[in-house]
């Protein structure tokens, strides 16, 4: 399962290889990183249907995580990837509107591993 | 009864005058007719009515009218007191009618009064006491007689004595008619003193038979002879008819108490003659019944039948001369009533004019209600603006301290609208601290794995990462931190006080400071910096603190600014040569202060966003977005000043602080 992790943070990136490391080198999963909206969509054109799970920051500089959605769910690839929203904000109203967009679920910061390895489980 | 009623209306002229001979009318009417002044007029007519009062014993009732008339017409209280006395006078003493005397004589009381005239006060009460005593009431003679003694005139005044007298005289007549001899004895002595006190002799003879008829009163024959002597011996000075009446009457009476008939014959005599050539029936009258009593006394009946027959001639004659009195008190009534129903009418014009001046006065009023009204309908506006103006003023100052709240306030509501963002700030740092640190306990379990199995290189890398890792959680805190000091300083209220401050010392401490704090972090920055500033600048009132933080602010951004640009030019070898400018200027009375970089400038798309809390360009984690917010809040609302940036993409930023003197 390819996994892409948008986040404005680069740390993101360690932090996923650590957390996953025993995944990633089992082979089970692999991960690939961007670093905003619009370097995450340059990579879905490329790479069509490649993705299968899309994990993404609500507040990036540019293009935010909401508008990234909006453009996989709505404009893109066909089926459309599940896409996990992780944000900081554990507001209310990002999370009905990232909902109403079409996301498929909503992890808030700090991230739980455990938990989102269990969400990922049944994609799997 | 021993009275002299009409002493009451002496007065020093008319005393005077009547010493000499009797006033001949047609002279007096002629000297009235050229008269013309009311008063003089008045007081010609006053003097002849004592005149004649004097002589004849007689009121005369048309002069009593013409007083009347003009007292009516002066409208003057003391003159009508003086006119009623005269009227009363008319009624009691020569007509006779006690009650219609009384009537006047209490009607001139309050006004004599009201005029504050003494004397005619005290004049009024002695004939009413008068009065009293004719129809023998004796007590109402007393208390009059004294309400007229506690009205006499000030000692200082020249009719005082002549007052005094009256009310001695008619104390001593109060005595003899309830037959006290003492009393009356008394009071006749003091009389005769007052008298003396007077000089003109004129009481003389009143006091002297009063005291003789006081003698007689108490059996005292030699005293009483010796006083009836004087008595005869003045008896030819004495021109008044009443007080010559008043010498035989009670001089006969003693006589014939005596027994010393044959002069009570002689004097009887003369007592008729006194009559006969004043023609006043009441003094024949008197005569007569004194000579009936000696006939009597002598018993000689013929001579006593006589003159009883007189004395009934006499009576008839009275009486019919009463009646004639009568109609004449009628139509003297008649005239009164008709100068009443005309004072009346005048009166009710009085009231008319009254009213009319009323109704005047109110239209007056109600125009002078009308302008108060208006006047303080004004009033009323004026403190209606007034307490608008407070209001105003109030509000003014409420607002200003609003507007202080406000500042400190605005700064937390963006902090409460920003709480997510906040959140985003501290919750991503605290994801790697979390995390990473979670890693390192699963990575040190493997490193213990591997070191078990002695598998050193696995061990060597896995340490390697723990490391990188716990750089992340070093890093990562730090920046927690530095948001939440950031956020802290945001939201503290600026209690620093504003004091003189030189302004380019404080710009030359933080460019150095900002320079090296830079190259110490970051050994290969670089950049030229110049100032250039202004030394006409006095000091100026600022909070120095708060300026620096600005000041510091700016020129880091400006340096990182450079910085960013010297980078990319190096990857891409072109030529360029950092450069930041701090410079002062005073102009139109305030400071500015300008900032400039030649950087790669502000992108046109986010100019209007620099200004916002949180806002940054630099990469995630080296900067918190507050720098110029709070840069910003100090200069425009800490200070009054405002804070402008001008850039140019490619070319550089200018940022620029003005603040009032």
């Amino acid at each position: 399962m390819k996994v892409l992790v948008v986040d404005d943070e680069r740390d993101i990136q360690t932090l996923f290889e650590q957390r996953f490391r025993k995944e990633i080198r089992s082979g089970e999963m692999s991960f690939v990183f961007a670093f905003s909206g619009e370097e995450a969509l340059t990579y879905l054109n490329a790479h069509e249907q490649e993705a299968v799970l899309i994990l993404s920051d609500i507040n990036m500089p540019g293009m935010s995580g909401l508008e990234l959605l909006e453009h996989i769910k709505a404009k893109y690839h066909k089926p459309p990837p599940v896409v996990m929203m992780i944000t900081a904000y554990g507001d209310e109203e990002n999370f009905n509107l990232a909902k109403k967009l079409g996301a498929d679920d909503f992890l808030t910061k700090p991230v739980d591993f455990t938990l989102l390895k269990e969400k990922l489980k049944p994609i799997q | 009864m021993l009275k002299i009623v009409t002493a009451t209306f002496f007065c020093i002229a008319s005393a005077m005058n009547c010493q000499a001979q009797k006033t001949d009318t047609d002279s007096f009417r002629l000297k009235l007719s050229g008269i013309s002044e009311p008063l003089q007029k008045f007081n010609l007519i006053r003097t002849e009515l004592e005149h004649s009062n004097n002589t004849s014993n007689d009121v005369d009732s048309s002069l009593c009218i013409q007083l009347l008339t003009i007292a009516q017409h002066l409208k003057s209280d003391s003159l009508l007191a003086i006119s009623y006395n005269w009227i009363g006078a008319y009624f009691a003493f020569s007509k006779g009618d006690n009650i219609s005397g009384l009537e006047y004589f209490f009607k001139g009381i309050p006004l004599a009064e009201k005029a504050k005239d003494k004397r005619r006060v005290s004049s009024l009460y002695f004939d009413i006491s008068i009065v009293y005593a004719d129809l023998k009431n004796y007590k109402s003679e007393y208390d009059y007689t004294i309400k007229g003694g506690e009205n006499l005139p000030d000692q200082s005044s020249p009719l005082y004595n002549f007052m005094l007298i009256q009310y001695q005289n008619n104390l001593c007549g109060y005595y003899l008619d309830i037959n006290n001899a003492d009393s009356a004895l008394h009071y006749a002595r003091l009389g005769m003193e007052t008298s003396a006190k007077i000089g003109i002799g004129l009481y003389d003879m009143a006091s002297i038979c009063f005291t003789g008829a006081a003698f007689a009163l108490a059996n005292d024959t030699a005293n009483a002879d010796s006083a009836f002597t004087k008595a005869l011996n003045i008896l030819p000075n004495v021109k008044l008819s009443s007080l010559r009446t008043l010498f035989y009457d009670s001089y006969i009476k003693y006589l014939i108490q005596c027994s010393r008939l044959e002069q009570a014959k002689a004097m009887c005599h003369q007592f008729i003659d006194l009559g006969n050539t004043s023609g006043s029936n009441a003094i024949r009258l008197k005569a007569v019944v004194h000579m009936q009593q000696l006939f009597d006394a002598l018993h000689q009946t013929d001579s006593a039948y006589y003159y009883s027959r007189q004395e009934s001639k006499i009576n008839a004659a009275i009486f019919s001369e009463g009646n004639i009195n009568r109609l004449q008190a009628l139509s003297f009534r008649e005239r009164l009533r008709n100068i009443e129903e005309m004072e009346e009418q005048t009166a009710y014009k009085n009231q008319m004019k009254e009213y009319i001046l009323a109704v005047g006065l109110s239209f007056f009023i109600v125009i002078g209600i009308f302008l108060y009204r208006n006047n303080r309908q004004k009033h009323h506006a004026n403190i209606l603006l007034l307490e608008q103006k407070q209001k105003v003023e109030e509000t003014l100052s409420e607002l200003k301290s609003t507007q202080d709240q406000l500042i400190q306030s605005e700064k937390m509501a963006s902090l409460g609208e920003l709480t997510a963002g906040i959140a985003h700030e501290i919750q991503n740092p605290l994801n790697f601290v979390n995390n990473f640190s979670e890693v390192n306990k699963e990575l040190l379990a493997e490193m213990n794995e591997e070191i078990t199995k002695g598998n050193w290189e696995e061990v060597k890398a896995i340490a390697k990462d723990i490391t990188g890792n716990e750089e992340k959680i070093n890093h990562h805190g730090k920046r927690a931190d530095a948001i939440v000091k950031g956020m802290l300083q945001h939201s503290r209220t600026s209690s620093g006080a504003k004091e003189p401050t030189d302004i380019n010392a404080l710009c030359d401490e933080y460019v150095r400071l900002s320079y090296h704090g830079l190259r110490a972090k970051d050994k290969s920055f670089n950049a030229k910096f110049e100032t250039s500033f202004d030394n006409s600048i006095a000091k100026i009132n600022v909070m120095p603190q708060e300026i620096g933080r600005v000041i510091l602010n700016l020129i880091n951004n400006a340096f990182f600014a450079v910085n960013e640009k010297a980078k990319n030019a190096k990857q891409n070898a072109g030529s360029y040569e950092p450069a930041v400018t701090v410079s002062t200027k005073k102009e139109n009375g305030k400071v500015m202060i300008s900032v400039a970089d030649n950087g790669n400038g502000i992108p046109e798309n986010i100019i209007n966003k620099i200004f916002q809390p949180f806002f940054t360009t630099k990469p995630t984690g080296q900067g918190t977005g507050l720098g110029l917010s709070l840069s910003y809040d100090i200069i425009t609302k800490g200070h009054g000043g405002t804070l402008k940036v001008e850039t140019k993409e490619g070319d550089g930023t200018k940022f620029i602080i003005i603040l009032p003197v």
